[in-house]
């Protein structure tokens, strides 16, 4: 899997950058000898999950291996390989595992497993998802454990969704993972061709019992009702939405914004869209003047055109952004929060934008036109958000910016070296989040993280913002969790070291007629997790047609 | 100069040519930004060691020449090593792709010539007339067209509107007849513009044989138009279609960059690109390199059947 990222510490996932994939199928209905032709929209490179830094990789084995528990559509956790996860002490969990769960090589899944999977991140690409909180695990049978953190994890359990769980054998090397992944999971691995296609097949002895009632009221079948998963490898997104409007393809995940007014306009086409972790924003770089005055930052802030942003770039879909948590969150963030952000420091305000920015030119004695830039990557949409901000800026008497486009690693590098914050070019960047609200505010807010430890470009530093970051990771109570947050953003948002934009949608766009119950799961490589998902009552058959 | 000799010069002269392309190859590649090792921790926070073996392992923490060496040695034995994003060997990735872009080069280049040589010859014959200047302003329109767009447009006419053929390939060995049916828009696409190339050459290398004296006295002969152009005209003019033709080889396989990623065709090109996004330096060395020596020969190749076609010519 996992069905959800942890991007803390991890790299700027730029929204859009990773890539679309989508499913497809011939029809048969939902028995046996149906295929599902799916698409990923660019090549698996790793089986591994210990060496998998991309997207496609991670989207590519989530059915083929479990984790311990899995987060579903909302966001709730849900055992899968685990049957309860309780919490001793501060820093100890106790972990009861399914029985008669086997891998797809024919071995029983047990705790050694399970510690054996923890242990081999260490010193590989991956280390990070495990070495943040794993400190010690104690095997006690052979279907529990304990596991013992380095300090209190706040979000221990939607960590342990990211580990998807392989075979101890892995780890002695008795198994080698590079010939092709294996796990637990619904489907088994069964043909790589690079480029061309990945190929699973239904795995008829998955745990799974069959208990409990689909959404719709009908029960959930024992096992998948699709036979067989074959991913195409379809890499130009135009070429994406041509297989799917020629039926050579059923479903198209993350289709470009300006084709989706077409495909919904196509009755043979469902477009289903749901909000997506993950947000648009302007960085300013707090060493250069004038950004490093607050006055100028909000000032630009208030001319950032958010509703125009969305309508006509992004084609209506999407929300404004006024703080970073994704309304995906909502135990930790809300609709009027975020408009009380908006009202006090970022919303469209022309007008008020003038009176901040005349204030911030005098307080820095610098005679305008200030001449800057705007850097961005080339991915369409962004350019184009970016041209609208430019062109709303020059449009004051303060600004003479323009527009600089760079290749996506060139870029990447760019704004994430070291002295990102002494550029004189403001930086229009994706971020995308997962579950846990650490994941929106750490790597780009925490003082720790500025370039190039990780992702804050801007440099930004407030001792009260990192306590409190801090401590929230520490807090297993939700109520006070989210009081923390609220707390962190305030003082974020009021500081403006960049400018929120947009909070970003995801969409799916499948052929009416063959895929029925898809469900849209609104993280990064959790694509395909309504194939079929048993602990959140969701799977996908074909239809007719 | 004996045509022996002047082959064996001109295949030394390659060598330093070769070399220079490896030193390039090397050097532009270590030019991109970024390291392996950048991609393996996508820009997190490692600790020294991790990273410092991560750069051991890449040789990075060796002089640059040293590097250049150690590559070099190791090509010249054919071992690409491996790739960064898995334990599969350049040298296994590379095969497997190379068939795919072949084929699809393959096929172009043979609509190209049929459609090209054919065309230029009837413009030529027919100068001054409608065929003529109809060639010209299609032929222009086939060089101007980027191939990407003509790809998409193909694709949106054949496959989504008519619904005549797939969208992507079918999933089938390379030289199954499905296969191939589907190779032909995607070679279409490839070959438009060395079609038009080839066009605009062959016209006027015939205008120019059929300007020739010969001309005049094998019409004299009594032989009739058809015998003329064909037997005698078209074997003089294909010497410079010839040579160019080798030439377009290396148009081909830049092409495919595009052409194999419009068409989800899994070829060279497909493999390079995505190998360039994740600093899969090795990948990269080896296919520029390859693809490098490849326009290398062709040139060589069409030097030698310039000379051995036209026995006027010097060396």
């Amino acid at each position: 899997m996992p069905p959800f990222t942890t991007s803390r510490r991890r790299l700027l996932r730029w929204v859009g950058a990773a890539g679309a994939a989508g499913l497809a199928g011939c029809a048969g209905g939902s028995g046996d000898g149906s295929e599902l032709v799916a698409t990923l929209g660019a090549d698996v490179s790793t089986y591994d999950p210990t060496q998998a830094n991309d997207t496609t990789s991670r989207k590519a084995f989530g059915l083929v291996y479990e984790p311990l528990v899995s987060v579903d559509f909302e966001g709730t956790v849900r055992p899968t390989l685990a049957t309860a996860v309780d919490q001793r002490d501060d820093r100890t969990w106790r972990i009861s595992l399914r029985e008669g769960v086997t891998f797809h090589d024919g071995s029983d899944l047990t705790a050694a497993d399970v510690v054996a999977t923890f242990e081999r991140y260490e010193g590989t690409p991956r280390e990070s998802d495990v070495y943040l909180w794993y400190d010690d695990a104690t095997i006690r049978d052979d279907y529990t454990l304990d596991v013992t953190l380095s300090e209190p994890y706040a979000p221990f359990q939607l960590s342990l969704g990211g580990v998807p769980i392989v075979p101890e054998a892995a780890a002695t090397d008795a198994l080698d993972l590079s010939n092709g992944p294996v796990g637990t999971g619904p489907y088994a691995f069964d043909t790589h061709e690079p480029d061309r296609l990945y190929r699973l097949v239904r795995n008829d002895d998955h745990w799974y019992g069959g208990e409990g009632e689909a959404d719709d009221g009908d029960g959930v079948p024992d096992t998948p009702p699709i036979e067989t998963l074959t991913f195409r490898i379809i890499v130009e997104q135009s070429s994406q939405v041509a297989a799917l409007r020629a039926g050579d393809i059923d479903l198209a995940n993350n289709p470009p914004a300006d084709a989706v007014a077409d495909l919904r306009a196509d009755d043979a086409i469902t477009v289903s869209e749901r909000l997506a972790g993950g947000f648009e924003m302007l960085v300013f770089p707090l060493a250069t003047s004038p950004f490093s005055n607050r006055d100028v930052r909000e000032g630009i802030a208030r001319l950032v055109p958010r509703q125009e942003i969305i309508d006509s770039v992004y084609g209506g879909i999407g929300q404004p952004a006024y703080a970073p948590i994704s309304p995906l969150l909502s135990d930790y963030t809300s609709e009027s929060f975020l408009q009380e952000m908006g009202e006090e420091y970022m919303r469209y305000d022309p007008e008020q934008a003038r009176e901040l920015l005349e204030r911030g030119f005098s307080a820095l004695d610098i005679s305008p036109p200030y001449e800057t830039t705007i850097v961005t990557n080339e991915t369409g949409d962004r350019v184009r958000w970016a041209q609208l901000v430019r062109d709303e800026l020059n449009r004051t008497d303060y600004f003479d910016v323009s527009l600089e486009q760079f290749e996506w690693n060139t870029y990447v590098g760019r704004v994430l070296a070291g002295d990102s914050h002494r550029s004189d070019a403001m930086m229009a960047l994706g971020w995308s989040g997962g579950w846990d609200p650490d994941t929106y505010l750490r790597s780009v807010f925490h003082g720790e993280q500025s370039t190039p430890s990780c992702c804050n470009a801007a440099h930004y530093a407030n001792d009260e913002v990192d306590r409190l970051l801090d401590e929230a990771l520490t807090v297993y109570d939700t109520a006070e969790r989210r009081e923390l947050y609220e707390q962190a953003q305030r003082r974020i948002v009021s500081d403006a070291p960049v400018a929120f934009v947009r909070f970003g949608t995801r969409i799916e766009a499948f052929r009416s007629d063959t895929v029925e119950g898809f469900r849209t799961y609104p993280l990064d490589s959790g694509e395909f997790t309504a194939i079929y998902a048993p602990w959140a009552n969701t799977y996908t058959s074909l239809g007719g047609g | 100069m004996s045509l022996r000799r002047y082959v064996l010069r001109r295949t030394l002269l390659t060598l330093p040519i070769l070399f220079g392309v490896s030193v390039l190859t090397f050097s532009l590649v270590k030019l991109l930004p970024g390291t392996p090792v950048d991609y393996v921790l996508q820009f997190q926070e490692a600790t020294p060691e991790l990273r410092a073996s991560l750069r051991a392992q890449y040789h990075l923490d060796e002089p640059l020449w040293r590097q250049y060496l150690l590559w070099l040695n190791d090509v010249l034995h054919l071992d690409f090593g491996d790739r960064v994003v898995s334990d599969r060997s350049v040298r296994a990735a590379i095969a497997e792709r190379l068939p795919e872009t072949l084929v699809l080069g393959g096929v172009a280049f043979l609509i190209a010539l049929l459609v090209g040589v054919p065309a230029g010859v009837l413009a030529a014959v027919r100068r001054g007339t409608l065929v003529d200047e109809g060639s010209r302003v299609v032929a222009l329109a086939g060089i101007a067209t980027p191939n990407f767009w003509l790809g998409l447009l193909l694709i949106l006419l054949f496959g989504v509107h008519l619904n005549l053929v797939s969208v992507i390939p079918p999933i089938a060995p390379l030289f199954a007849p499905e296969s191939l049916a589907f190779l032909v828009l995607p070679a279409i696409t490839l070959g438009t513009a060395s079609a038009a190339l080839f066009t605009r050459l062959t016209r006027s290398a015939v205008t120019e044989q059929l300007r020739q004296e010969y001309v005049r006295t094998a019409r004299a002969k009594g032989l009739d138009e058809r015998t003329v152009v064909v037997k005698h005209v078209l074997r003089n003019s294909l010497i410079s279609v010839v040579t160019v033709a080798a030439v377009q080889v290396a148009f081909l396989l830049d092409g495919a960059v595009v052409i194999e990623r419009v068409f989800s065709w899994p070829g060279l090109g497909r493999l390079l690109v995505r190998a360039i996004l994740q600093r899969d330096f090795p990948v990269v060395q080896a296919v520029v390199l390859l693809v490098a020596t490849a326009v290398v020969l062709a040139n060589l190749l069409a030097d030698v059947l310039y000379a051995w076609l036209d026995p006027r010519i010097a060396y």
